[in-house]
């Protein structure tokens, strides 16, 4: 190489991500090797370590908890999958005949309007709005439309069951929509 | 010829020799911006949600930008995940007013393709209107021959 | 390319093992929320980005593929968090709605002051785009391949934006 490094060789090299060519030419091109130290100094000027912001031990509490919550869901899920496929059907029924029976014990006490009205609920906390029995961006769409309507907000589209329905609730049925880990038709 | 370097320097030489394969690589690699263009018609597009994947060739996607009507352009949502393979779901929804109709340019997935021009499916797999009302629309892919900043 | 071993904390939390959560929590947990400070200024702030970040990253398990380090992958993470919370309060300064990602809808956000002295001018008439390429590379010291990840761009733009920074930079000091 003949030419002198440019000045994109030069950060590259510092931060060992340049071609081995620019380092041989550097090591023997006084010129590009002042460059280059030139750059070092600039580079730590440039250098500003993010702020130490002390975190609450009651904040580390709670995202480890969720941590923990989580990683008690992911092992379920592969659990799950690890079943014998034609057990799968004995092991679902279990938790529904249980499910079956509160429902049953619930209806008894209330009446049957109680199933109705606490339907369409689960179905927005999901981020289905308009309970089509898909999440989708026109369920963003509607939560967004309702929102700068300023008409009264629904509890169940709290998304991220924050006590607010906002905007973080919208992104958050929006990036449900596009996420690759669900099935879509 | 051998050349004395510093010991400071001469670490610095020894970690460049690293991502040599990763310099090669990029070489023959080209970007190429893909339209995603819908057309609805005389109805107004208010929210779509869109899957791209690569069907055939090496392709890996790499950048998502907006589209060009005000209502669509910034970037749509789309999984993180989906950068550096080859299937994305792209969605965006507008409240303006306005909304744009006919023809519409709504985002561009931005491409890393190697050798022989590779083959994109894509899908619609949902679309509104401004009364978040589903609406039919026709979508293409439209690979732009010049290529984006590089 | 990430660590090995944070690619290993990645595939243990894939497969449940939630000592690796909380591992992944304590790695990157001064960082996320330092550079949520930078974005909203107020610790109050940061520390609610700090859980969204990481209740958004949870959930991104089972099935979590690394293709950076994670640094690249949460600083849009961060970012969106930081914008779609400024938004609320109207805070944001727009500046470039060019090349955006979504979330960024207002354009750049504000940051807390760059280095003081001769740089500070020299970076603030950068290009918006350059300007974050800059203090991704000397601020939060990453890797083009990260800044590649976390800005969505192609890393041959990574490489023509700082070269362009670099000139003006280099040229002006």
């Amino acid at each position: 190489m003949t030419e002198h490094s440019t000045e994109l060789d030069l950060e590259l090299l510092r931060t060992g991500e340049a071609d081995p060519a620019i380092a041989r030419h550097v090591a023997g091109c006084a010129q590009c090797r002042d460059r280059l130290a030139r750059l070092e100094r600039d580079a730590r000027a440039l250098a500003m370590p993010l702020a130490a912001i002390e975190v609450p031990a009651e904040c580390d509490r709670a995202i480890l908890a969720l941590a923990r919550r989580r990683a008690g869901f992911v092992a379920e899920q592969l659990e799950r999958r690890r079943r014998p496929r034609w057990l799968r059907p004995l092991y679902a029924a279990v938790p529904l005949a249980a499910a079956a029976s509160i429902i049953f014990f619930v209806t008894l006490q209330r009446g049957a309007q109680a199933p109705q009205a606490t339907a369409p609920l689960a179905a927005a906390a999901t981020g289905d709005i308009n309970r089509d029995g898909r999440v989708d961006i026109v369920d963003a769409l509607l939560l967004a439309r309702a929102l700068k309507s300023d008409q009264p907000h629904d509890p169940a589209w709290d998304q991220n069951r924050d006590g607010r329905v906002d905007q973080a609730d919208v992104d958050r049925i929006a990036q449900a929509a596009v996420s690759l880990q669900r099935r879509h038709p | 010829m051998r050349h004395r370097l510093l010991p400071g320097r001469a670490a610095l030489m020894a970690l460049a020799l690293a991502p040599a394969a990763l310099a090669l690589a990029d070489e023959v690699a080209r970007f190429r911006p893909l339209d995603i263009i819908v057309d609805v018609g005389d109805r107004q597009l208010a929210a779509y949600q869109i899957e791209l994947v690569v069907r055939s060739g090496d392709a890996t996607i790499v950048g998502v930008e907006g589209g060009e009507p005000a209502a669509f352009k910034a970037a749509p949502y789309y999984d993180p995940a989906a950068l550096a393979g080859g299937r994305i779901v792209i969605a965006a929804y507008s409240t303006d007013d306005p909304l744009p109709s006919g023809r519409v340019r709504v985002a561009t997935l931005h491409m890393r393709e190697l050798g022989e021009a590779p083959r994109y499916q894509v899908k619609v797999l949902a679309a509104a209107s401004g009364d978040g009302q589903p609406l039919s629309i026709a979508v293409e892919v439209q690979p732009r021959t010049t290529g984006g900043e590089r | 390319m990430a660590p090995s071993d944070e690619r290993e904390l990645v595939a243990r939390a894939n497969q449940g093992d939630a000592a690796a959560f909380e591992e992944l929590y304590r790695r990157h947990r001064d960082w996320v929320v330092g550079l949520a400070w930078r974005f909203v200024g107020n610790r109050d702030d940061a520390l609610d980005v700090l859980q969204e970040t990481f209740a958004a990253l949870f959930d991104r398990f089972p099935g979590f593929a690394l293709t950076s380090s994670l640094r690249g992958y949460l600083y849009p993470v961060v970012k969106h968090r930081c914008i779609s919370l400024l938004r609320k309060r109207r805070r944001v300064v727009a500046i470039d709605e060019a090349r955006t990602a979504r979330g960024d809808l207002a354009g750049e956000l504000a940051w807390q002051p760059d280095p003081p002295g001769e740089f500070a001018e020299i970076i603030s008439a950068l290009p918006a785009e350059q300007r974050e390429v800059v203090r991704l590379r000397f601020a939060l010291d990453l890797k083009l391949e990260e800044i590649a990840q976390a800005l969505a761009i192609p890393t041959g733009t990574v490489k023509s934006r700082l070269h362009n920074a670099l000139k003006v930079l280099l040229k002006v000091v």
